[in-house]
């Protein structure tokens, strides 16, 4: 198991934001993380990469606690999200490698991983522009790009494709897809529900901080009764009674 | 997978530093800080100044004086007067006329001979030479000043002859010759003014460099979102710290460097321009070695104050708040180079020990080459501690998660960090009502990624003072009491008192309140205390001025005793019996209870009420110390202050501190009066 998250809880003054939260994500799997907004995915994901300190619970990256350890923790891992920003006053190509020489790649290699993984997500081009120049879609190639430039054995992807467009988006699913094919394991958030059922091995539903339904999304489909992804979401976002009741009864 | 060791500490501070710079280096708004303008100003300002005073000195040689003489003719004088040609002579009918021209300004000055001059020259009397001029016209005074030094050079040549006359020698009138030279060479003398000036200076500008890049590092980060990257990379905080210490020291240092290429580029270039005039006129000249030994101070002078502002600016999430942030930290972290400046402060024990000051110190020492090793050694390390303190602090606090996500958390706001447990749980409720309003309009990078937003109930956002604003308030305050309440007060000392008070503290207060159109009640603590307060306040204002007058004065007279005239001069001010008691009191007592209290427990407490207890006390005690604009009563003051805070802090009112400060001054001004002070 390369992500192990154990009763995982934050609290943010009275609200509880992420509440016993357990699932796990193996080498060669992409875990999404599903639910509507406020529903913890982020917060998730920051106690699991050791930017927020849990109140209860441990998260582990590759065995390691993220919490007791989060130097050697980090070191495993590539981290990238919709709302994570370039440098905008540095080149595509030095902020690749700055980022892989920070994770310990000596300047040759860091310079050839960069061009390497620029070509694969087709980023090659915009190396030697400057990060502020680049629209929202190549923002997110070179962001994935420094994401794996040091080749992690885990990824965790916060909402990678929230505000790109079909083509953008795409791009990404391919992203992730090579990387499952190359034994990576990937968690991956999003509120977008095609892309999840396209992308996902198996999904988890977070809503108000709590795990919801967990498992391949034919199989939480069926749980919840609903034809999509679709309609399992907008039972959970309509919140209130009704979708209490679905969770219950599913559960 | 590729095996991934994480680099050495070392690697990763050069790494970071490498990087800062190039991203630094390319943001045109810290080059122009840093090169444009000390390159810029400093000729511009240099060769302005030669021009004006090049153009004034043409314009007075230009012009010929015009000079009324009244009385008869006195060849010798009249050639005096008209040497060179520089003035023109003029002889009004009498004494009466010659003034009228004066007045009307057809002549500079009015020269009156006796009528029986000569007589008197021959029989050996002095001949009394009067000489009318206007004070307020400036050509009036120079030709008064140029006819005076030729008057004295004939009264030389006239005793000479009489002398002659008598047999007498030429020492005669001169039984005591005395001449003067200082042993401080011109070298000396310029290594004197340099080391009064450069530190300040130097302080002024390696702040000013390290301003934006102190900024940029860290709140633009957090505004950029890309923090968040930098900080999941697994390399430890201070680590990354020390590498953005290191670019904005290095910016500091460099904006110090240029500032100070270019003060002396305009020097040297301002005295060959004078052609020596300099070395011959004031015996000054510039000692370049001691501009290098400057050079050599910027460099901890940089990296202190680097450090501080890089853990404020930390403290920050947006650039729009760190900037808020850094202004009054600017202007306190200049303070210290100020204090430097002042005759009498040297580089001692204590001294050394006093961060920001210590370095200004440095500097002075360095430049009039007056250093004591051991104190400059002491220096440096007591420096590198502070600056070492700094960077943890802001380490620790950059990944602070409440200052990282604050934006999305339910208790927001960059002074969440030093929340306390109130036992005022009014004043709580305004924090976290004004830290809710605070994280929506300064969340920018936040915005957008708001997944998490959680809040308790919403409350109605309170419009509170801040920092910033306090600052502008105090300073604008401080601006009129020294040039506007100060003059005053040394022609009348009670009117000049009113006028302080009531105008200048109080109107800039009410200024702040109705534009920035803050609830009066909240901004300025104006609310009802317990009774008990009340009865603290009275009790403690019976007491506080014996504490005050024994034990703090006690140890002023001590330490630090106020000139004997000083005091008796205040003394004869302040307690003065033919005024009114009544007046006095209202004067010196309710009056500076009521407006000092709402500028400095008012709005100055207001601003800073999210520090801990003992910060706000001592910050205020501080601040109202160096109001009262004296060296002397620094402590005293300073001490009152420090209590009227507490009471003002305890009860959530100004109120009973108005009563307390009133009680304390109330009591003063009788008892100066009782026992006579006033002489």
């Amino acid at each position: 198991m390369t992500i192990e998250i154990r009763g995982l809880t934050k609290r943010f003054g009275s609200v509880l934001a992420v509440d016993g939260v357990d699932f796990e994500v193996r080498r060669g799997e992409v875990y999404g993380l599903i639910g509507p907004n406020g529903a913890g995915k982020t917060t998730t994901m920051r106690l699991l990469v050791g930017l927020l300190r849990p109140d209860a619970g441990v998260a582990r990256i590759g065995g390691v606690d993220s919490t007791r350890d989060p130097l050697a923790a980090r070191a495993q891992l590539g981290f990238h999200g919709g709302s994570v920003g370039l440098y905008p006053r540095l080149r595509a190509r030095e902020a690749l490698i700055y980022q892989a020489r920070l994770y310990g790649l000596d300047a040759a290699e860091a310079a050839r991983r960069a061009e390497e993984v620029a070509a694969e997500l087709g980023a090659y081009d915009l190396l030697d522009r400057r990060c502020e120049a680049l629209s929202a879609g190549q923002k997110q190639r070179v962001g994935l790009a420094r994401a794996s430039v040091h080749d992690p054995p885990v990824l965790v992807l916060d909402e990678p494709t929230a505000g790109l467009d079909v083509l953008a988006s795409r791009f990404v699913a391919d992203y992730v897809r090579k990387a499952r094919d190359r034994q990576r394991a990937v968690l991956f958030s999003t509120h977008y529900m095609t892309e999840a059922e396209l992308l996902c091995d198996r999904i988890g539903l977070l809503h108000r901080g709590r795990l919801v339904a967990e498992g391949a999304p034919a199989a939480v489909k069926e749980r919840f009764g609903c034809e999509t992804l679709e309609e399992v979401f907008l039972g959970l976002a309509e919140g209130g009674e009704g979708g209490e009741d679905r969770t219950e009864r599913a559960l | 997978m590729s095996p991934i060791s994480p680099p050495s500490l070392a690697a990763v501070v050069w790494l970071v530093f490498k990087k800062e710079l190039t991203e630094t280096l390319r943001d045109r708004r810290t080059l122009m800080v840093m090169i444009l303008l000390p390159l810029a100003l400093y000729p511009l300002i240099g060769v302005g100044m030669a021009q004006f005073v090049g153009a004034q000195r043409q314009a007075q040689k230009a012009r010929v004086a015009q000079v009324g003489v009244v009385g008869p003719a006195f060849t010798a004088l009249d050639a005096a007067i008209t040497r060179e040609g520089l003035a023109q002579l003029h002889r009004p009918k009498d004494r009466e006329h010659a003034v009228e021209a004066l007045k009307a300004r057809r002549v500079d000055l009015v020269v009156v001979v006796p009528s029986e001059y000569a007589m008197m020259l021959r029989d050996g009397e002095s001949v009394e030479v009067e000489l009318l001029y206007d004070k307020t016209v400036d050509h009036s005074t120079n030709t008064l000043e140029r006819i005076r030094e030729e008057i004295r050079a004939l009264v030389a040549d006239l005793l000479a002859a009489r002398q002659a006359e008598a047999g007498l020698p030429p020492s005669f009138s001169r039984p005591i010759v005395v001449t003067r030279e200082s042993i401080a060479s011109p070298r000396d003398v310029g290594g004197f003014v340099l080391a009064r000036v450069l530190p300040f200076l130097v302080v002024m500008m390696v702040l000013l460099g390290a301003f934006y890049p102190a900024i940029d590092l860290t709140a633009g980060e957090k505004e950029r979102g890309t923090l968040e990257a930098l900080l999941v990379a697994p390399v430890p905080r201070l680590a990354l710290m020390g590498g953005k210490f290191l670019v904005v020291t290095t910016i500091a240092t460099f904006t110090g460097l240029l500032n100070l290429g270019s003060v002396g580029l305009t020097v040297a270039l301002a005295a060959d321009g004078l052609g020596g005039k300099l070395q011959a006129a004031g015996g000054l000249e510039i000692p370049w070695s001691a501009l290098a030994m400057t050079v050599v101070a910027i460099l901890p002078t940089a990296a202190f104050f680097s450090a501080v502002m890089l853990a404020v600016a930390s403290l920050a999430r947006s650039f729009k708040e760190a900037q808020n942030l850094l202004t009054p930290v600017y202007l306190i972290c200049a303070l210290p180079a100020a204090l430097a400046q002042l005759p009498g402060i040297e580089l001692g024990v204590v001294t050394a020990l006093v961060p920001g000051v210590n370095v200004a110190l440095l500097t002075r020492g360095l430049i009039s080459g007056q250093l004591h090793l051991g104190l400059g050694a002491v220096t440096l390390i007591a420096t590198s501690v502070y600056a070492l303190l700094a960077l943890m602090v802001a380490a620790r606090v950059f990944d602070s998660e409440r200052l990282l996500f604050a934006a999305e958390g339910s208790k927001g706001g960059f002074m969440a960090l030093f929340r306390r447990r109130s036992r005022d749980a009014d004043a709580d409720a305004d924090a976290d009502a004004g830290a809710d309003a605070g994280a929506g309009a300064g969340a920018g990078a936040g915005e957008d990624d708001g997944h998490e937003v959680v809040r308790n109930s919403p409350r109605l956002p309170i419009r509170e003072v801040d920092p910033g604003q306090a600052a502008m308030v105090l300073m604008a305050v401080m601006a009129l009491v020294v040039l506007v309440g100060t003059p005053l007060q040394s022609r009348n000392i009670i009117g000049g008192l009113l006028v302080t008070e009531w105008v200048l503290i109080l109107m800039p207060v009410a200024v702040l309140v109705f534009f920035a159109r803050l609830p009066v009640a909240d901004a300025l603590r104006w609310r009802r205390p317990a009774h008990v307060a009340w009865a603290g306040a009275i009790l403690a204002g019976l007491v506080g001025w014996y504490v005050v007058g024994t034990l703090v004065e006690q140890l002023q007279e001590r330490f630090l005793p106020m000139p004997k005239e000083m005091l008796e001069a205040m003394h004869r001010a302040l307690f003065a019996t033919q005024r009114p008691l009544a007046l006095d009191l209202f004067a010196l007592a309710i009056s500076p209870a009521i407006c000092e209290e709402l500028l400095f427990r008012g709005v100055v407490l207001r601003s800073s009420h999210r520090l801990p207890l003992w910060a706000q006390v001592a910050s205020n005690a501080v601040l109202f110390g160096l109001f009262h604009l004296s060296i002397y009563r620094f402590a005293s003051t300073a001490a009152l202050g420090a209590v009227l805070t507490l009471i003002a802090v305890r009860s959530g009112s100004v109120l009973p501190g108005m009563l307390f400060h009133a009680i304390n001054n109330a009591i003063a001004v009788t008892l100066g009066r009782v026992l006579g002070l006033g002489g």
